[in-house]
């Protein structure tokens, strides 16, 4: 027993070490993904020579320039964007590249997650914002925060900001939109079989787990704006009744189409043009419209660690140079026609879409009343428990 | 003929004797290992309490809002939870018929016989261990969508067969097997102790005696190993009822859902925020039933002396030799294998090396890449995840085998009034939701004067919590199985309490700890939940990364190829494990002679 058991206790110091080099292997055990692991960035953190100073400032208008020095104070930006993660490295690089002195940190966190993990953070005994300087972000996100009078307002068009990008008195900058499209699978649809208006939808070839949906129902629920109440029940209940296959959000079911489990469904026009460029066997259904326009934009929660950082990373983001970067990216904006390869679609296909300005609401308005047309679809479809 | 322990060389006497004459010192142990229980699951557990009995309609539970009973009415009031209460009881009760089947036959198989490859097949069995469930739902999809599922293309094109099915995994049989699948390999660790420590000469008493094999079943082998698998089942029905990766896959997908379904959708509205209030009335109901449970098996197990093998007189488990058909088990060991690891792993493997998911075919060679894994890696902070979730692991694994041995020792020998406490309380974290763990933990740490929030120790905090009932109840198992005259003989040579723990309870479980220690690594790897609830810049972890591939990025390449290098590692892992002490034949066949009870006691018995 004896040698079983020393070598019991030598295995289990090997453990340990194993466990060491896992640590190990991460390099360096101090914190932080994105910026936080870039040398250069945080030699240059505090204290940025003139030379760099001088460089980065030309061209910055006062105001400009006032924020910035503030933003060197600070140091640092916290930024988070669910539709960048994989990007945030080479944003951060090029800010900092622009604006040496603030460091770039990104948390991977989940969009919907901000709200309350802000509340959380801004009702503690230091009502310090520590997770985040600013956030990504829909209007129905981040509505819990404006509820709470916890989102910061900045003078955006002193910085040079667009101001028809700037809403909800200055508490939000819009970044970009997307639109909603119908995608089938090129291998499993014949061109003969693509729907041409929602009713076909309904037809016998589309039964048996053909068509995939979101458990939010995202794009479905705008059809109570534009059908109806009485005729989009008739349609939601009759899709039901086609066996649909559910996914928890529209990524697994764009994932379902585009390798034929299911044969058709709903995502993006950005993420059609995407996968045809990868040579994915999809294609869109313009036909079926008007599907939703969303816009999507950034948040500065008040309490923040970086207020000021926050606001210099919003006005560079937005900037030419900054779209640039996120362009780079991946990212894209559906509207207005020409403006990107996804908007040329959106025109040249002919697809129709609903948004505040379209159906005459003011934006809250809008959203409250598809979110309330969202829960009436899922109740329908019965992708609620029910 | 009893030695005294001074003379023992290696043997130390307890080294306060002023402070042996007037507190034990298992008491004192026993009460820093409690309050260090109540600390991990205090924050939780009162958070559970109060969010249940606060309206958090659009507000969370410590915002100004009132107290209120609504939570509960709605939660008892509603037919719903009465019809979602039965479709979780099927599942998890065919999930744990599955995998307790499964996990027995296994255990006696590699505990009890003479099958050969025994330290091969345990590791080809176990590598999916720190696979999370996510992972081997969408594996399965890939496998067994009526659509195009690639074992369903190949029976049609086989069978010339339709153009749907013949098998489709959506339902809740679909969930029942692949949770039942999942589930093998912690079951596996969990009971197969109770195999290796079976005492054979007690069944070949029952023999000599006349009686037949089914009798010797039931009245010798069952009644033995009963402790060990109640707890095992209570605690994985519990893991069932409150897991959401399968059910969400498989079920929701149908339109079917269970407790933990309703849960997530109380938790992850559209808009706005989640209702922690309603969620945690939801809760309350697995807890109260978490608790009932637990009361029931303390009541079974009470006089736990009848289920003590592990005696002074030493043990020796003896194989059963199977003759030629252990070369027939090998085989469907192997087979068993090839159906449920391998054969989702290739299709995992298979999609990490393409752009998009297609069925398995010559044509798909052409577009084989490692760009899933070049864009896997260079998610920022893959490298700090690695080092974090290192980190986190040693952490955890040293929490929770350090105290969870307290804690269940303190709950199987019950040494004074209240010692079982720590178990109690530790077993109905199991029931809490991760979700309301995790804002529990965020909000405790962002209101008291500790910096911890951010940091990886926090992670660390909420896994040990987490993992802490696992491992008591595996202890429990096996020191219920080791008879108390064992520390009882060292009590009465004069041992002090931590030099009889030292010297003979920790010897005997040193099995049953790797067991622990692997299972607790293996989960750190593969956790997300918690770990995406605490996120901040700095302590991103492994199965953060891998959660944010599959559910974020929602890109099913980048996924598999993540998942790809979980079950290498895993695999590694356990290899690694199962030669130095996973089965216990390895070390326990060694131990048979009880190092404590031979050298302090070899009168006893």
């Amino acid at each position: 027993m004896k040698s079983s058991f020393t070598k019991s206790w030598l295995a289990s110091g090997a453990g340990v070490v194993m466990c060491a080099i896992l640590a190990g292997c991460g390099g360096s055990a101090a914190p932080g993904p994105s910026g936080s692991t870039q040398p250069a960035v945080a030699g240059t953190a505090s204290k940025p020579s003139g030379g760099q100073s001088a460089a980065a400032a030309a061209g910055l208008t006062p105001a400009q320039q006032t924020l910035y020095d503030a933003a060197k104070k600070e140091g640092e930006v916290i930024w988070q964007a669910g539709v960048l993660d994989q990007a945030a490295d080479p944003i951060g690089k090029a800010f900092t590249a622009k604006f040496p002195g603030i460091k770039v940190s990104f948390n991977p966190i989940n969009e919907p997650q901000v709200p309350a993990q802000v509340i959380t953070e801004a009702s503690s005994g230091s009502k310090v914002v520590k997770s985040v300087d600013l956030a990504h972000g829909s209007p129905t996100q981040f509505k819990p925060l404006l509820d709470r009078d916890l989102l910061l307002s900045a003078d955006w068009a002193s910085y040079g900001v667009d101001p028809s990008r700037v809403q909800v008195d200055g508490k939000w900058v819009i970044n970009e939109d997307s639109v909603n499209l119908w995608i089938y699978n090129t291998q499993q649809v014949s061109a003969a079989d693509v729907p041409k208006q929602w009713d076909d939808l309904l037809k016998p070839r589309f039964k048996g787990k053909k068509i995939v949906t979101n458990a939010s129902a995202a794009g479905l629920s705008q059809l109570f704006l534009t059908m109806g109440d009485e005729k989009a029940r008739a349609f939601l209940t009759a899709l039901k009744d086609q066996d649909l296959v559910a996914t928890k959000s529209k990524g697994p079911a764009r994932e379902m189409i585009t390798n034929g489990q299911a044969h058709l469904g709903i995502s993006t026009v950005k993420d059609m043009v995407d996968l045809k460029k990868k040579g994915a066997p999809v294609d869109g259904v313009p036909a079926l419209g008007p599907m939703e326009r969303d816009e999507r934009g950034w948040y500065i929660p008040k309490g923040v660690q970086h207020p000021n950082a926050a606001q210099l990373f919003v006005t560079w983001l937005v900037s030419d140079d900054g779209w640039k970067q996120q362009q780079k990216a991946g990212l894209d904006i559906a509207t207005p026609c020409g403006v990107s390869e996804v908007a040329k679609y959106v025109c040249d296909s002919g697809l129709k879409y609903t948004d505040p300005k379209s159906a005459g609401l003011d934006l809250f308005a809008y959203y409250d009343k598809l979110d309330s047309y969202q829960d009436v679809a899922r109740e329908v479809l019965q992708l609620k428990p029910q | 003929m009893q030695v005294p322990i001074a003379v023992r060389p290696g043997v130390r006497a307890w080294p306060f004797p002023r402070l042996r004459t007037s507190v034990r010192a298992e008491v004192v142990i026993g009460c820093i290992a409690g309050l260090a229980v109540l600390y991990m699951v205090a924050a939780p557990l009162a958070m559970l309490l109060f969010s249940s009995i606060r309206a958090t309609g659009n507000t969370l539970p410590f915002e100004a809002t009132t107290f209120t009973l609504a939570n509960y009415v709605k939660v008892f009031s509603s037919g719903l939870t009465y019809r979602l209460l039965l479709n979780t009881l099927w599942y998890a009760a065919g999930s744990l018929t599955l995998g307790l089947t499964l996990g027995v036959t296994f255990s006696w198989l590699f505990e009890r016989t003479n099958i050969p490859g025994r330290t091969l097949l345990l590791t080809l069995i176990m590598t999916t261990l720190a696979v999370p469930g996510i992972v081997d739902g969408m594996a399965w999809v890939m496998l067994a969508n009526p659509n195009n599922g690639v074992v369903n293309v190949v029976l049609r094109q086989l069978f010339h067969l339709g153009s749907e099915g013949p098998l489709d995994i959506y339902g809740v049989p679909g969930m029942i097997v692949v949770t039942g699948f999942s589930m093998v390999p912690s079951m596996y660790i969990m009971i197969s102790g109770l195999f290796a420590r079976m005492d054979p000469s007690l069944e070949e008493a029952g023999a000599m005696s006349g009686a037949r094999f089914g009798t010797i079943v039931r009245r010798v082998t069952v009644p033995l190993l009963m402790p060990g698998l109640v707890a095992a089942a209570i605690y994985f029905f519990v893991v069932v009822s409150e897991s959401f990766e399968v059910p969400a896959v498989l079920g929701m997908s149908q339109r079917i859902f269970v407790f933990s379904t309703l849960i997530y959708e109380t938790t992850h509205p559209n808009s706005g925020l989640p209702d922690f209030g309603l969620a945690s009335g939801y809760a309350m109901i697995q807890l109260l039933t978490s608790a009932g449970l637990i009361y029931l098996y303390g009541r079974a197990t009470r006089n736990n002396a009848r289920f003590g093998v592990v005696k002074g007189k030493g043990y020796r488990p003896r194989q059963v030799d199977l003759g030629p058909w252990r070369y027939v088990a090998f085989a469907a060991v192997l087979c068993y294998f090839a159906l449920v690891t391998l054969t989702p792993f290739l299709v995992l493997l298979w999609t990490s090396f393409q752009p998009f998911f297609a069925v398995p075919s010559i044509a798909g060679l052409s577009h084989m890449s490692w760009s899933n894994y070049g864009k896997a890696f260079a998610i920022p902070g893959f490298r700090s995840s690695l080092s974090n979730t290192g980190l986190i692991g040693l952490f955890t694994v040293l929490t929770t085998l350090t105290l969870g041995s307290i804690v269940a020792w303190m709950a199987v020998r019950r040494p004074f009034r209240g010692s079982v406490i720590p178990d109690r309380l530790s077993f109905l974290v199991v029931a809490t939701p991760s979700i309301v763990l995790g804002l529990a933990l965020m909000f405790v740490y962002l209101w008291i004067p500790l910096p911890i929030y951010g940091t990886i120790v926090i992670i660390a905090i909420a896994l040990s919590t987490r993992y802490l009932p696992f491992i008591v109840r595996l202890l429990s198992a096996t020191l219920i199985q080791i008879h108390r005259e064992l520390e009882e003989s060292a009590h009465v040579s004069g041992a002090s309490w931590p030099v009889m723990m030292a010297k003979i309870v920790v010897p005997l479980v040193i099995p049953t700890l790797w067991r622990g220690m692997l299972w607790v690594t293996a989960h750190t790897v593969r956790e997300a939940t918690l770990a995406v609830m605490l996120l901040t810049t700095s302590n991103l972890t492994f199965g953060a990364v891998l959660w944010l591939a599959w559910f974020h990025y929602t890109d099913i390449g980048m996924g598999a190829a993540l998942s790809v290098c979980i079950v290498l590692v895993s695999g590694v892992l356990t290899f690694f494990v199962a030669r130095t002490g996973l089965s216990s034949n390895r070390v326990e066949s060694a131990s048979s002679e009880p190092k404590g009870a031979a050298v302090l006691s070899p009168s006893v018995g």
